[in-house]
């Protein structure tokens, strides 16, 4: 497994996981910014551009996610690293945010939708990012 | 706690709805919910109507958000008013008058008793019904979780709004005055309002025939013939104004009471979606031409309401409303007088009017003071020879001004064909008790029924109700000048700030966009009158020439030429050039 990891750290496959990373990090900016969007357009004009908008950053979420898990399945395969899982999976945080967010959506609730955005998914994000920074840390050492 | 104080400052500006909101009883429907902060929110059925975390902070970026939109705006209408939370930032952030539309009784019942809303209850307007107040170039908000909770309302609203502001953007109006008589100044006054808001006008001017209807009289005493001739007269004019309307093409006919126009002719412009509206600047129980006339009309306003409104729903009138009569600050107005127009024009007391029924009778118990009476149709009764001016001459407005201004007191007793003094029916307020407010001078007026909703009596206007009281009257304030030009002045304010005939314009377009009216959309033509007078530069008679046009956007060279072929005097130098220009464009 060290040879592996020797081999992976020194190799392009290395590489190709560090600029991984970095692409999910700018993702996660770009999306937290765009929910923030969501969020102004929601509460202040809530028309149907702000409702396809928001579809589609659900969407790109959920790419993202799945991304982030292959990619820290793939590192944790390499021993000692010791990763806590991502924040927005740990615990069923998301799972119940997204839940609630659903509610949120089907009530028509758009204001409850823009508060968990804004106050829960947001920070969520932040921490994502955080959790990605951390990784890339990791694998520099 | 919140909810007696809140009650209490609304009560002081909107009684109506301060019982409104204690007398709904309907089971509350809003659910208050605590925030993250610890202030409350509430959600009526599924839906939030503010943050469930920071709606503090929710306001603030509302604010932030609409804040172009803010700046520069004379009136705000907001769409919805929740707990009030963006409201009160609004407040914070503007000196423009606020405006808040929300139809759910049981949202403000709730608002009321979570909050002191004290400070701003009494400064701005809430409106629960359809009634749309007057209000000048105004932004639109909507607080949007209360636009989608009560959508039909503002979806309605917002129609009439958008309406509204299409109606002042400028409509071309044919003003069609009478053949002589009281509303022919007024006319000439609603044309003049009418250009000022900006609206292209054209002054259909009925008078130049006055002299066809001395004609008339002199050719025939046959009360037959004589209405006869007047018929074929107003068949003529009627035909000249479909003529008139064929070349100018106004969105709107808008015509004063006595304007030659008969029912046929309203029809004709009627089948060619023409519009028409009328002002009844007359007593409706003395005049019955009203019966034959009103439903021809699309909009009938009028200078009374109550029994006469009951009237029009009988006569299958559509769309009526009241409009009453007002002042032009530009020919009412405080005049310095010359010792010798003082002394001409001077009394303690004075009346300005014609010698109705009911004057000849009352006037008769202020001959022992110091009165001047002008006008005509005064009796030829020696009791009265001495007070009657220039032997009862008909006086001009401008003379009229003069007197108003000269008299320490001017008497404003509205006529009445059938009683000896004060008409204790009186349903309407006569165009003298606006003008002689609008000159700053001092009145003491008969009282009316409608006249409270136009002045606070007792503070801008001082009413009498008999010979008694009037007498006491005239004896109090010939003692008190300081109160008489302090109560005077109060009511030229109040007719600057609400009885000018640019008001009434403005509020007659409202009522016709709020019927349904579709103002034309009208391609952006001819160009910005603001750029050109940029380009203008040091030409400053140029400058001064085009900002004649100011209330309008834009200009065309074919509105210049109307402009200089309806203008008077001598034409300037400017002017020769733009007719020099249009020359040169047709060959």
């Amino acid at each position: 497994m060290n040879e592996l990891k020797n081999e992976i750290q020194g190799g392009e496959l290395f590489g190709a996981i560090k600029d991984s990373i970095q692409d999910a990090r700018n993702v996660v900016q770009q999306l937290a910014h765009s929910f923030q969007d969501n969020v102004r357009s929601l509460r202040m004009d809530g028309d149907d551009s702000a409702f396809k908008e928001l579809t589609q950053n659900i969407g790109d979420l959920d790419s993202l996610l799945k991304y982030i898990k292959e990619l820290g399945d793939g590192v944790n395969c390499l021993d000692g690293m010791g990763l806590p899982p991502d924040p927005i999976t740990a615990q069923g945080f998301g799972i119940n945010l997204f839940r609630e967010m659903h509610t949120a959506i089907e009530v028509k609730d758009w204001i409850m939708l823009s508060d968990l955005i804004e106050y829960e998914l947001a920070p969520l994000l932040g921490k994502e990012d955080e959790w990605l920074g951390s990784l890339d840390e990791k694998l520099k050492t | 706690m919140f909810f007696e104080k809140n009650i209490s400052a609304l009560r002081t500006v909107n009684p109506e709805l301060a019982e409104a909101i204690i007398n709904h009883n309907k089971e509350v429907s809003a659910e208050v919910v605590r925030t993250k902060t610890g202030m409350p929110s509430v959600k009526v059925g599924n839906i939030s109507l503010h943050s469930l975390y920071d709606p503090i902070r929710e306001a603030r970026d509302w604010v932030r958000h609409h804040e172009k939109e803010i700046e520069g705006a004379e009136s705000i209408c907001v769409l919805g008013f929740g707990l009030g939370y963006h409201v009160l930032e609004l407040f914070k952030n503007t000196e423009a008058k606020i405006i808040v539309f929300e139809p759910g009784l049981d949202i403000l019942k709730t608002a009321l008793g979570l909050f002191c809303l004290t400070s701003i209850l009494s400064e701005i307007k809430i409106v629960t019904d359809g009634r749309v107040p007057s209000f000048n170039n105004t932004a639109i908000l909507e607080h949007k979780p209360s636009v989608n909770l009560s959508r039909g309302y503002f979806e309605h609203l917002l129609a009439r709004l958008r309406a509204r502001e299409r109606i002042h953007q400028g409509l071309k109006i044919l003003v069609v005055g009478p053949l002589y008589g009281g509303s022919l100044p007024i006319a000439r006054y609603c044309s003049s309002a009418l250009k000022k808001l900006g609206h292209e006008v054209e002054f259909f001017d009925s008078s130049r025939f006055s002299d066809s209807m001395s004609f008339a009289k002199e050719i025939t005493k046959d009360k037959a013939w004589y209405n006869r001739l007047i018929d074929m007269l107003t068949t003529f004019l009627s035909e000249a104004v479909l003529a008139k309307c064929e070349t100018f093409k106004p969105d709107l006919v808008f015509a004063l009471a006595q304007a030659p126009l008969t029912s046929e002719c309203l029809g004709r412009l009627r089948a060619h979606k023409v519009p028409t509206a009328f002002w009844f600047v007359e007593d409706f129980r003395l005049m019955n031409y009203w019966r034959k006339l009103s439903v021809a009309y699309d909009y009938f306003f009028t200078i009374q309401q109550g029994d006469f409104f009951e009237e029009l729903k009988n006569e299958g009138t559509g769309n009526y409303c009241y409009l009453p009569t007002a002042a032009c600050p530009d020919e009412h107005k405080e005049m310095e007088l010359t010792d010798n127009e003082k002394d001409y024009y001077g009394s303690d007391i004075s009346f300005a009017g014609a010698g109705y029924y009911n004057r000849r009778h009352f006037f008769r118990g202020l001959l022992d003071l110091d009165f001047k009476i002008w006008g005509d149709g005064w009796p030829r009764d020696p009791a009265y020879a001495k007070y009657i001016q220039r032997s009862g001459g008909r006086i001009e407005t401008e003379e009229m001004v003069k007197v108003f201004n000269a008299s320490e007191i001017n008497i404003n007793l509205h006529s009445s064909t059938y009683h000896k003094g004060v008409n204790p029916f009186g349903d309407f307020v006569n165009p003298r008790t606006f003008e002689i407010a609008a000159c700053g001078a001092f009145q003491l007026v008969d009282r009316r029924s409608g006249l409270e909703g136009l002045f606070d009596a007792g503070e801008e206007i001082i009413v009498f109700d008999d010979l008694d009281d009037l007498r006491h009257k005239i004896s109090y304030y010939i003692e008190h000048p300081e109160e008489r030009k302090r109560t005077a002045e109060k009511a030229r304010q109040r007719v600057r700030k609400e009885h000018t005939y640019e008001h009434r314009m403005r509020r007659m377009l409202e009522f016709i966009a709020d019927c349904g009216y579709e103002p034309p959309v009208r391609n952006a033509e001819g160009e910005r009158i603001q750029d050109l007078i940029g380009e203008a530069g040091d030409d400053s008679e140029l400058v001064e020439y085009l900002s004649g046009f100011d209330g309008r956007e834009r200009v065309t060279l074919p509105d210049i030429i109307r402009k200089i072929e309806n203008g008077e005097g001598a034409i300037s130098r400017t002017e020769t050039i733009f007719l020099m220009m249009n020359e040169l464009i047709k060959k």
